[in-house]
């Protein structure tokens, strides 16, 4: 494992491609996150009139999206939003593999097909750990401690985040040893996220539509203000869930294996 | 001779188009192996099956005597088709890579370096390099950990002729430390001039397999006629330095073990008394042979 992670950040560590999405990701998220409380008190003013009234009246009462418990949700929720980005950090390392032909090089060179896996599996835990930290940062640096409750209540949902994120950025390595061509996998994975799942869940009910992997995303980590609006605002991190979310990681491994298996890495 | 590979009947096809026909070969301990044959006969797919990068239809093979596998392949050295690495990467910091593939120590890199002649370029990044650079590392990468078997593919394809020059000068270095090479190539006079062995494939089938200087070795020919071609046939069959014969036209074709002096011959058929009406002597040349050979 050790081996495999040397490996790994040898490669990233000099690419300057993926520091500048790393550093994106943070110029974006961070003052995004700063700010969210101000944006969204100025959106919640400015359309005061069409408001339902529950908004403004949990203004009033001094409601902040940065007060404890509740900022480790919200700020989940705002996260989950610029995992877009880490998905183009994958979807470059995986890439590069094909592009370069390295893949087939470090086959060649000695390494196994699950250990070129599980190489690219620790990236992905990297990043996501990577991601939780930033969260725990900025919520800890942001966050309104309140009388009698404690700063870690309702931080539990950090590894809800975590878990969705591992999932997304296996879908993210999935399409990319798919399809290799890094512009190609990002547009796809746009399209799959705005239109494509969207599409396939009107086609279904919505029993059935909660499993595909972006909804189970969507019900793990909702979001927080949708009790407005009527929705159910609390994570549904269920053995069911969790289960479908598992069975998703290692659907998308088996695949990344059996490309491999089927010589995807010698092919031109 | 131990050997240190053997192919068993492998074969593979991408859709309709059988790239390979049932290729079987034996590559020895120690020999520097060619398998020649025109673009497209099948060279890069078998190494790329042998090197488990193209998984094949029927067929198997054993390195060393083993079943293949990942960590049998840290003990070959091999570069299939171009040379492959990370091209924002310094040469260093590639091979770095490499040696924890394979797990031979870093210290290796430089000896490796050295070897190739690109210790001095070593912080600069791979894309830089030229095309013979490129292919130098590529071996550089390959001898890391000194490995027992080195694989390269058209390791000369696209170079200029001092580049040719270097690569076949290191390859030459390689094998005389005892390093078994496998070398696809689709030029005659490089299999000729590198290797000890040949393998020549076309359309994905063994056609000839054996010592170069038996297969390509040179051969002297002789063309001859006499009023009395029985009794000529039965001199011919009569002399054992006359190997073949065949009767193309109106003279017999006779193949030579070894170099006879034309003044030996006329001798020897005098002797006999027959009164020679056509004499020719030439030295078949290789690309003649090799053409026969694919055609």
């Amino acid at each position: 494992m050790i081996r495999l992670l040397k490996i790994e950040l040898n490669k990233i560590i000099y690419n300057r491609t993926i520091w500048i999405i790393l550093g994106l990701y943070i110029v974006l998220f961070a003052p995004v996150a700063i700010g969210f409380d101000n944006i969204l008190k100025t959106f919640a003013a400015a359309n005061a009139r069409h408001q339902q009234p529950g908004m403004s009246e949990l203004i009033q009462q001094g409601f902040s999206v940065f007060n404890f418990p509740g900022i480790w949700h919200n700020m989940a929720y705002l996260a989950s939003w610029f995992k877009l980005l880490l998905a183009l950090i994958i979807i470059t390392i995986v890439t590069n593999e094909y592009s370069y032909k390295t893949l087939r090089q470090n086959i060649i060179d000695g390494l196994s097909k699950w250990e070129i896996i599980w190489a690219k599996e620790l990236v992905i835990l990297a990043f996501s750990i990577i991601s939780v930290i930033l969260l725990v940062i900025l919520t800890l640096v942001l966050g309104n401690s309140q009388n009698n409750v404690s700063v870690f209540k309702g931080s539990s949902i950090l590894f809800v985040y975590f878990f969705t994120l591992i999932l997304y950025f296996n879908l993210a390595y999935f399409l990319s040893s798919w399809l290799k061509k890094s512009g190609f996998v990002f547009g796809i994975l746009i399209l799959y996220t705005v239109i494509i799942e969207n599409v396939a869940a009107a086609q279904l009910s919505a029993n059935i539509s909660g499993f595909l992997p972006l909804h189970l995303i969507g019900y793990m980590i909702p979001n927080p203000m949708s009790k407005i609006v009527g929705q159910n605002p609390e994570s549904d991190f269920s053995i069911l869930n969790i289960g479908i979310g598992v069975f998703y990681i290692a659907l998308f491994i088996v695949l990344n294996f059996l490309l491999l298996k089927k010589g995807h890495a010698g092919k031109q | 001779m131990t050997k240190v590979l053997t192919t068993d009947q492998l074969s593979k096809s991408y859709g309709k188009f059988q790239v390979l026909k049932g290729l079987s070969l034996e590559v020895e301990q120690g020999s520097v192996f060619g398998i020649l044959g025109p673009n497209g006969s099948g060279k890069t797919t078998t190494l790329g099956i042998l090197l488990d990068v193209i998984p094949q239809n029927s067929g198997t093979f054993k390195w060393f005597g083993q079943d293949p596998s990942n960590k049998l392949r840290k003990k070959i050295g091999a570069i299939v088709e171009t040379p492959n690495f990370y091209g924002y990467l310094s040469a260093e910091r590639n091979l770095k890579i490499s040696a924890i593939i394979k797990e031979v120590p870093f210290s290796d890199i430089e000896r490796v370096l050295k070897i190739v002649d690109l210790f001095d370029r070593r912080k600069d990044k791979f894309k830089t390099f030229s095309l013979g650079m490129k292919q130098r590392l590529a071996i550089g990468a390959a001898l890391l950990g000194k490995p027992e078997v080195l694989v390269l593919d058209e390791p000369t394809n696209g170079l200029d002729p001092q580049g040719i020059a270097e690569i076949r000068k290191l390859i030459l270095l390689v094998a005389g430390e005892g390093i078994t090479v496998l070398l696809a190539s689709h030029m005659l006079d490089e299999v000729e001039k590198l290797c000890s062995h040949v393998a020549i494939i076309k359309n994905g089938t063994l056609l000839v397999q054996g010592k170069v200087s038996d297969i390509l070795g040179n051969e002297y020919i002789l063309e001859l006629k006499s009023d009395n071609m029985n009794e000529l046939y039965k001199a011919i069959k009569e002399n054992i330095n006359m190997i073949d014969v065949t009767l193309e036209l109106d003279k017999y074709v006779v193949k030579l073990s070894n170099e006879v002096s034309n003044g030996e011959i006329n001798q020897y058929f005098f002797n006999k008394g027959i009164v020679l009406t056509h004499f020719a002597s030439k030295k078949k040349n290789l690309e003649k042979q090799f053409l026969e050979i694919t055609n």
